[in-house]
């Protein structure tokens, strides 16, 4: 009978345990969270259309409501699996792409589509490397033809390509 | 002292069992919710007679219907599909399901080469690996996939990644602790909505179109494989508008296939031949097809291989027709409840 006895108490204390390391771990899941949100409230590189200065992580529905209806059109992409939804609005010479993070709408990139547009340091498709460098300086992290500023919680990417910049995003920085 | 030694022997016992017991209970079901993570295991219950064998992700599994290659031209086949699957996994997936089989033909999705491996996540790992048996095809998936923050002990004692869901646990946990049903058929996960293209989605400027040099690796070691077992294989690139497949990408995937002799498929060529209308056969903006759409692919995906490989037409065949009736069945079934659902 006792040794029943201990078998019992001796699981018992195991999912105890297992249920306690999981509250830890959840604990320190949400502290990470609130970190990372504490680091990423710098705004980085902001675009400036219409006006309207758009920043990642800022409020994507705000941004749609005053920049109007996309003239391209919205498109919305689900993951393989998973819940939640990739969402871009395609405007004049950029596209906006949402994601959805706690509850909220928020910018994951701002993508130029065409040499319509320019960053806020004036910088275009089209633009010569050397413009790049003038604006943004050589501090940049270089990966095959992507050249990445980061700031705060963004990274500011050009694509060059024979030394003429062929893409710009400013992008949510990778984890 | 034997009595003794038998005590400590059966309490160990017990405690193994009922840590089992509590791991089985904590890892998810995945019946009802993101049912993608149910797939990799069933293929384990299925008959292992297939002709061709599908090995890829949701282009596959939600594109291709074997019910329909089945009744069309009597073409045995099973998709080894699962969400987001690396081309890594779907070679050692083709490497574990050769431990069953010999299919004739052997067809792969190009699409995972264009993924980069800093982009794999731990949750698609789990999908993809948890389901598959322990084999050395299991352990080098899981060492080959396998993100920094992960640990291969997590993988042998999944009770290590699990034990956080005690709180999470629902009826389906219990509901489904000892048989789970079966979610697909024949690896075929049903869409029935209708979701229309009406906007095309705009192609952003690659920074990089070479696909990683060891996807192309694992995309060798699949062709090698193959030919070492007789197998033909097949590159394909399903039907999609999204994300959009680059010429440069293309012209890779060319370029594998004539090194190596192998048919490429690029089914967004064929679209008009296909006959798919994006206003009618996709549940989701033309990123996969829903069933209408995977069965005007698949009648087109069938004749291919069929007119290719002369595949025998097993309908004639009592002993395989048996189980393909039975699985059609369930098939019109399903379509027939689900479409019911839909249009409510």
């Amino acid at each position: 009978m006792r040794k029943k006895n201990l078998l019992a108490v001796t699981l018992m204390v195991l999912c105890v345990g297992l249920m306690a390391c999981g509250g830890k771990e959840k604990e320190a899941e949400t502290q990470a969270q609130t970190q990372q949100e504490q680091q990423k409230a710098e705004t980085g590189y902001v675009f400036e259309n219409k006006g309207l200065t758009m920043n990642i992580d800022g409020n994507v529905t705000d941004y749609v409501a005053k920049l109007g209806e996309p003239s391209g059109g919205y498109y919305e992409a689900k993951s393989c699996a998973f819940e939640g939804l990739d969402k871009f609005w395609y405007y004049d010479g950029f596209t906006l792409q949402g994601y959805q993070k706690s509850g909220a709408e928020l910018v994951y990139a701002i993508t130029f589509d065409d040499d319509t547009v320019k960053t806020k340091e004036g910088v275009k498709i089209g633009d010569s490397k050397e413009k790049m460098t003038s604006a943004y300086g050589s501090n940049y992290k270089q990966d095959g033809n992507m050249y990445s500023y980061v700031s705060g919680n963004m990274e500011l990417q050009f694509t060059v390509k024979d030394e003429v910049v062929m893409g710009i995003t400013y992008a949510l920085k990778a984890e | 002292m034997l009595k003794k030694v038998a005590k400590v022997v059966a309490f160990l016992l017990i405690f193994v069992l009922g840590i089992l017991g509590i791991q089985h209970l904590l890892i998810p079901k995945y019946v009802t919710d993101i049912k993608e993570g149910s797939m990799i295991e069933e293929y384990y219950k299925s008959e292992k007679n297939n002709d061709v064998l599908f090995i890829g992700s949701c282009q596959f599994f939600e594109n291709i219907s074997p019910v329909t290659m089945w009744e069309e031209y009597g073409i045995t086949s099973y998709i080894r599909g699962s969400a987001d699957q690396y081309i890594w996994q779907s070679y050692y997936l083709l490497e574990d399901a050769l431990r069953y089989e010999t299919p004739k033909v052997v067809v792969m999705n190009v699409h995972s080469l264009s993924i980069k491996k800093e982009t794999v996540e731990e949750s698609y790992n789990r999908m993809t690996i948890d389901g598959m048996k322990w084999s050395m095809s299991k352990v080098n998936a899981i060492n080959a996939s396998m993100t920094k923050d992960e640990t291969f002990m997590s993988y042998l004692f999944p009770i290590v990644r699990y034990h956080s869901r005690w709180d999470e646990l629902t009826e389906q946990d219990f509901k489904y602790y000892f048989n789970k049903p079966l979610v697909t058929t024949k690896g075929y996960l049903m869409q029935v909505g209708v979701r229309p293209l009406t906007t095309k989605p705009r192609v952003p400027v690659l920074a990089d179109s070479e696909f990683d040099k060891e996807n192309v690796e694992y995309l060798q070691k699949a062709a090698d494989l193959c030919k070492e077992k007789g197998i033909k294989l097949v590159l394909l690139k399903a039907p999609s508008v999204f994300p959009h497949w680059y010429d440069e990408y293309d012209e890779q995937v060319e370029k594998f296939a004539k090194d190596n002799d192998l048919l490429y498929i690029n089914a967004i060529e064929e679209n008009e031949i296909i006959g798919i209308d994006y206003s009618t056969d996709t549940f989701d903006y033309g990123q996969h097809l829903n069933v209408q759409g995977a069965e005007k692919f698949s009648k087109y995906l069938g004749k291919v291989l069929d007119k290719e490989y002369n595949l025998a037409d097993h309908r004639n065949d009592d002993n395989i027709a048996k189980d393909w009736n039975e699985v059609s069945k369930r098939y019109y079934e399903e379509k027939e409840t689900k479409l019911k659902e839909w249009k409510e």
